[in-house]
């Protein structure tokens, strides 16, 4: 009896796994036009394996000629690419490649204001692309909360080598220079997010540390490959690796502005009804820390220090005093770290707190929002952090909606208004 | 030693022939771009098509069939039984509790059966959405919507398939409940049945400020505004 019951379970554990096989063909396809509408959109997939490997140069290849042509039609086209989470790959049933395509259709009606005929209005003939990353982000069928540990190793294979060589192709080609008109967004999602935060991290500290090695560069604006905007959306990550980008960009005096306004080099948002981020991730997380240990900050006071038995520079943010405050949480949900904030208008017009900035105004479906900075938070950096209200995002997974499609593009107009750039001086 | 002009004329055509037949051949061999279509029973389809096909009705329907939120109600509503003795010839242990569960999962898959060929005669949406309503209006919008759905012109039509799902529920089990086979036990089991249904569609309003309440809980208190201070206080 018991052989033959655990036999059942080995059974269906084997066969719930899905497969490694590459789910799209080496083309770029197209996005089937809305309901009443005739303009399709480009969407080009790009898959890696279990061990971040690509599974074919040619997708690639094809999705970079892809964005050459866009490019070639139309200047102020536009380059979304979306790195999916958790219990998601790149086959046609899994829920975010739906989700991605209606999110490119409401895109595309917004960008280009689809007049009532459903035609563009827009000159150009197709100003608007999506590229999909895939990886193992879905591993069994059955229980499948229960690989999360697995899905968050993934996550950081996933990052690696191959795709930072993909990003930065698809950099090149959307957007060499920052004064380009072409927009490149970069999504990542839960999982995803850490997927992209480990590619971009490390890409941008290497071309800063460059730049700023370089003798001919005298503190004006680095020229490097950079994307519009890069957006950590419900990001599951532990904000260990967000604290030492963090801290990089605060010690090297990083800016990115366009004009005399700041622009996010990452935008991390969370939504407040993001209850996998807010509850599962810290539970998770506690039983991984089983594996590792984390260590307890100084505070600068000598003797709460010495019975600590602490090493190292003081905490800072000095509220944070264990690494395991990081390590269990992910950035957008930890308050010390943020700099700005959503307001979203009931009656009256939103505003911000007395003192802080407004970074953007918009609408997004019915309600009027206003996005601003907190002049006095401790993270100054280009790296915003923000939690999202749940009428933007309600929950961990259902992101593909005309609120945020909206947002974002509120985002880009306000980000593309001038050029913008990025500077950097070491501290003496 | 050069060809008649006749002749040139004659070979004049062949250079054209072969052009088309090679752009044939290439045009066959160009691939066209090919659509991304997503499959009916994609679950984000199922959830954001306007209109539901018969196929993705009955993706809905076997989807309610085997949940954990079936398997958990069940098996909490059996061992309920079981304490309250509701059925003493099933006998206690067990085997008492196999049958009970096997009896109440059976009346949740005939409601969910009910509420699908119910919604599919009279054309309505199987699919709970949470309301546009706001405060304290919210409980009773969501309530409304187990009997009544809003049509395209922002009217509403009342809704049968909740009603009929709960009670074809409580009326199946006067076909195996050997000590509550009567018409007032099937109709308490009908009430019960609606109660869980209302449960449901209140979580399903109020789940994302449930969520961010408790998410709370979990997060780190300091604001960034505390972190700044610390952070100037540091030596």
């Amino acid at each position: 009896m018991k052989l033959t019951l655990l036999a059942a379970v080995a059974f269906c554990l084997f066969t719930s796994c899905y497969p490694v096989k590459q789910y799209q063909s080496n083309l770029v396809g197209l996005v089937p036009p809305a309901p009443h509408s005739t303009y399709t959109i480009p969407l080009g997939f790009v898959e890696f394996d279990d061990n971040g490997q690509l599974f074919s140069r040619a997708q690639l290849a094809n999705t970079v000629a892809q964005i050459r042509q866009l490019r070639g039609g139309c200047a102020d086209s536009t380059v979304i690419l979306f790195i999916h989470g958790w219990k998601n790959n790149a086959s046609t049933d899994s829920n975010n490649v739906a989700g991605f395509e209606q999110f490119l259709r409401d895109f595309y009606a917004d960008v280009t204001r689809v007049n009532r005929q459903g035609s563009p209005k827009s000159s150009c003939s197709e100003p608007l692309m999506g590229i999909y990353i895939g990886w193992r982000g879905a591993r069994i069928k059955v229980a499948a909360d229960l690989s999360y540990w697995n899905g968050s190793n993934a996550a950081v294979r996933a990052g690696g080598l191959d795709l930072e060589d993909a990003l930065y192709q698809i950099m090149c080609n959307a957007r060499p220079t920052q004064a380009e008109k072409t927009n490149l967004i970069l999504i990542g999602h839960s999982f995803g997010g850490r997927v992209l935060e480990r590619v971009m991290t490390p890409y941008l500290e290497t071309q800063i540390l460059d730049e700023l090695r370089n003798t001919t560069y005298s503190g004006g604006a680095m020229k490097f490959p950079l994307p519009t905007l890069t957006v950590l959306l419900n990001e599951a990550a532990p904000a260990t690796d967000a604290k030492q980008f963090l801290d990089f960009l605060k010690h090297h005096n990083v800016t990115y502005r366009a004009g005399d306004r700041n622009v996010p080099l990452f935008l991390s948002i969370t939504s407040d009804g993001d209850w996998a981020n807010h509850i599962f991730l810290p539970i998770g997380q506690s039983a991984a820390r089983l594996q590792m240990k984390t260590r307890v900050y100084c505070t600068g006071n000598a003797e709460i220090d010495r019975k600590s038995g602490c090493s190292g520079d003081p905490a800072d943010p000095g509220v944070i005093t264990n690494q395991s405050t990081y390590f269990t949480h992910s950035t957008a949900s930890i308050p010390a770290l943020y700099n700005h904030y959503f307001v979203k208008g009931s009656n009256d017009a939103p505003q911000c707190q007395d003192h802080d900035l407004q970074v953007v105004k918009w609408r997004a479906v019915k309600d009027d929002y206003v996005f601003c900075q907190i002049t006095s938070a401790w993270n100054q950096t280009p790296y915003w952090v923000s939690s999202m209200p749940i009428s933007i995002v309600p929950d961990h997974s259902d992101i593909f909606r005309p609120e945020l499609s909206q947002t974002l593009i509120s985002f880009i107009r306000h980000h593309m208004a001038e050029t913008p750039e990025i500077q950097a001086h070491d501290s003496q | 030693m050069s060809c008649p002009l006749k002749y040139h004329f004659r070979l004049a055509w062949l250079p054209f022939v072969a052009m088309f037949s090679a752009a044939t051949v290439f045009a066959q061999n160009a691939p066209a771009p090919r659509t991304i279509d997503i499959p009916e029973c994609n679950n984000y389809r199922l959830t954001y098509d306007p209109n539901l096909t018969a196929k993705q009705r009955a993706c809905i329907w076997g989807s309610n069939l085997l949940t954990p939120g079936a398997i958990f109600g069940a098996s909490i509503s059996s061992a309920y039984g079981l304490l309250t003795d509701e059925e003493p010839g099933w006998g206690q242990g067990t085997a008492g509790y196999a049958r009970l569960f096997a009896a109440r999962y059976a009346q949740g898959v005939t409601k969910a059966t009910g509420e699908y060929f119910t919604a599919w005669a009279f054309h309505e949406d199987p699919r709970r959405k949470p309301s546009t309503c706001i405060g304290w209006k919210r409980t009773l919008c969501a309530a409304r919507t187990l009997v009544a759905e809003q049509k395209e012109d922002g009217g509403y039509r009342p809704v049968f398939a909740p009603v009929v799902g709960a009670a074809a529920g409580g009326f199946i089990g006067m076909a195996f409940y050997p000590n509550t086979a009567t018409v007032n036990e099937s109709l308490r089991r009908t009430a019960s049945s609606l109660g869980s249904s209302l449960a449901s569609v209140e979580l399903t309003e109020f789940e994302p400020d449930i969520l961010h309440l408790l998410g709370r809980l979990f997060a780190p208190k300091s604001s960034a505004q505390q972190a700044a201070a610390t952070a100037k206080e540091k030596p």
